[in-house]
């Protein structure tokens, strides 16, 4: 482990970030607009749900390698469905909390059901929604480092070495970079929010 | 036009519209107003399918609506809400043109029509179009509310109280340009309201209803004259005395025992009649004492050195009225032709008095006051 595997770990570190983190975003996005049309469910789902995020990441990977194996696979459905809880309840709280009038305008306008959650619910939810997108990618970056745990690599690979051979510096070889991954998704994320969110409402996203 | 025919709505034992029906014709401001709770929004929500009823049938033109497709009923009835509603995250231009482009309507089409829209609510396209709701004052928001529900021209424009959420003055100025629009482009409003100065003001014809059921479909002299019950009388309350005086003719506002002189007279011997009673005219009448016009002090100033009688200088643009016309039309009259006085004559043309400002104020007060 040198500082020359870095770029390499970086490189998967980054891939399994993006790709859970799109998965999990889709996902969440679908399921937070399904679960906002029958609001009833949600009272059962969301806390099943809560009580699904609170065993920990190490827990379900490793679950996930008994039974799976050392596959990319087995990391890239863990961390995905760790990123769609954030964006599934932000998805469902935006959609929730979009005012009654503009919806009851939409209606009366004469827009279908769909037309309504495109045009009008899915803009307003979309600073909400993006939040959401913004917390799973900060946290998916930390999760990530756990894939070396099962062998496949990232900059979890440093930290892990660091820890078992009472080297610190690999061990900040392995986090400074990966604070910085948080740090610089993180803000992509933000130049995503001020581009995509409707200009009239840029004003009441950046208040909130 | 619009027509509803043994409506009813209940939720369990509850009936939240009890068995009503009426028409509206087209082109009527139809004003539905009753207490909170008294079905007047339901009713309203009816007409575009936001609520179905349980029973009865509504009809738009004798068409059934429940035999049409919701959302395209919905497309060609225009809608405007007290919340107003405007959808944040679209330009002014594109919330006008809501409808238009759920109607698939051209490009070029839909721009015409927000110039056109803006232009008729006075808002310069260039200064407003690309604005966003949240840069515009609320009376501004609720305009382009109103405008939204015209872009697509429906036949019917329905507004579930529209204004009450806007200052007095704002609110006003709302319900003249609602008024004017309405007799503009000559469209169906069903407008939906809890003050009943609103509703008399903008209303063809005004239902009342209470629990569920229409207690009196009038229009709002006719309510004003005859109201159907108790509640509607509160409801009118301050409006029915300011409306009592419909009875009243140009005869109880004049002042009566005005001086009038024959035509023949002498210059000499009117001037100094004006001037013993101070007076800067004299109302001019024949030998079998018709009226004849009037004659100022400023003519007789100007002319009265080369003739001898009054009887070239009467002029007839004194506005004159019967005893038993009606005396709001007396006073429109008298102030808007900005005459001094108006001359009241009697079926044979004789003079009976005059009204001046003066002589409707003490009448008016009499009227208030007892």
């Amino acid at each position: 482990m040198t500082i020359q595997d870095l770029p390499q770990a970086l490189w998967e570190h980054l891939t399994f970030t993006v790709v859970s983190v799109a998965a999990g975003f889709l996902l969440g996005l679908v399921l937070g607009i399904l679960l906002s049309r029958k609001p009833a469910l949600s009272g059962v789902v969301l806390p099943v749900l809560s009580i699904f995020n609170t065993i920990p990441g190490i827990v379900f990977i490793g679950l996930l390698f008994l039974a799976w194996g050392s596959h990319l696979a087995t990391v890239l459905v863990a961390l995905g469905i760790y990123a769609t809880f954030p964006v599934l309840k932000n998805t469902y709280a935006g959609l929730i909390s979009v005012d009654q009038q503009y919806i009851e305008a939409a209606r009366g306008c004469g827009m279908s059901p769909a037309q309504c959650l495109f045009r009008v619910e899915l803009p307003l939810a979309l600073p909400t929604v993006i939040g959401g997108l913004r917390m799973s990618t900060v946290y998916t970056v930390s999760w990530a480092v756990l894939a070396s745990m099962i062998g496949l690599g990232g900059l979890g690979t440093f930290i892990y070495a660091g820890l078992s051979s009472n080297d610190n510096g690999l061990i900040l070889l392995g986090a400074i970079p990966a604070a910085l991954l948080a740090f610089v998704l993180g803000s992509l994320v933000d130049l995503l929010q001020r581009h995509v969110v409707p200009k009239g409402m840029r004003k009441a996203g950046e208040r909130a | 036009m619009l027509r509803f025919e043994h409506v009813s709505l209940s939720y369990g034992a509850q009936k939240i519209i009890d068995d009503i029906s009426f028409e509206i014709q087209e082109g009527q401001m139809a004003v539905l107003i009753g207490p909170s709770g008294c079905g007047k929004t339901t009713t309203l929500k009816m007409i575009n399918r936001l609520i179905e009823p349980s029973a009865g049938k509504i009809f738009i033109n004798g068409e059934d609506i429940t035999a049409q497709d919701k959302v395209e009923l919905r497309r060609h009835i225009g809608y405007v809400i007290q919340q107003i509603g405007l959808f944040p995250n679209m330009t002014v231009a594109q919330n006008i043109c809501v409808v238009p482009n759920l109607l698939k309507w051209s490009k070029e089409e839909c721009d015409r029509i927000v110039h056109q829209l803006l232009e008729l609510v006075n808002m310069p396209y260039e200064q407003y179009a690309h604005k966003y709701p949240s840069e515009l004052s609320g009376g501004q928001q609720q305009r382009i509310g109103i405008l939204r529900a015209l872009a697509a021209s429906p036949p019917i424009v329905l507004m579930d109280e529209p204004f009450s959420a806007l200052d007095p003055m704002t609110r006003r100025s709302l319900q003249q340009e609602v008024r004017s629009l309405q007799q503009k482009l000559n469209k169906t409003f069903v407008f939906v309201t809890h003050d009943m100065e609103e509703a008399l003001d903008l209303a063809d014809v005004i239902i009342f209803m209470n629990q569920g059921k229409i207690v009196q479909m009038a229009p709002p002299e006719e309510m004003l004259e005859h109201p159907a019950s108790g509640q509607i009388q509160d409801f009118l309350g301050k409006f029915i005395q300011a409306a009592s005086p419909k009875g009243l003719t140009a005869a109880d506002f004049m002042r009566s025992g005005v001086y009038t002189v024959p035509a023949s007279r002498g210059i000499n011997e009117c001037v100094s009649m004006m001037q013993r009673r101070n007076v800067d005219t004299l109302i001019v009448v024949d030998d079998a004492k018709r009226y004849q016009g009037t004659v100022s002090i400023a003519d007789i100033r100007l002319t009265g050195h080369v003739v001898r009688t009054i009887d070239p200088l009467i002029r007839c643009n004194t506005p004159t009225v019967h005893g038993g016309d009606n005396a709001k039309d007396c006073f429109d009259l008298l102030i808007s032709s900005g005459a001094p006085y108006l001359v009241v004559l009697d079926g044979e043309e004789r003079v009976l008095g005059i009204i001046t400002k003066t002589s409707m104020a003490s009448a008016m007060a009499e009227q208030l006051w007892g």
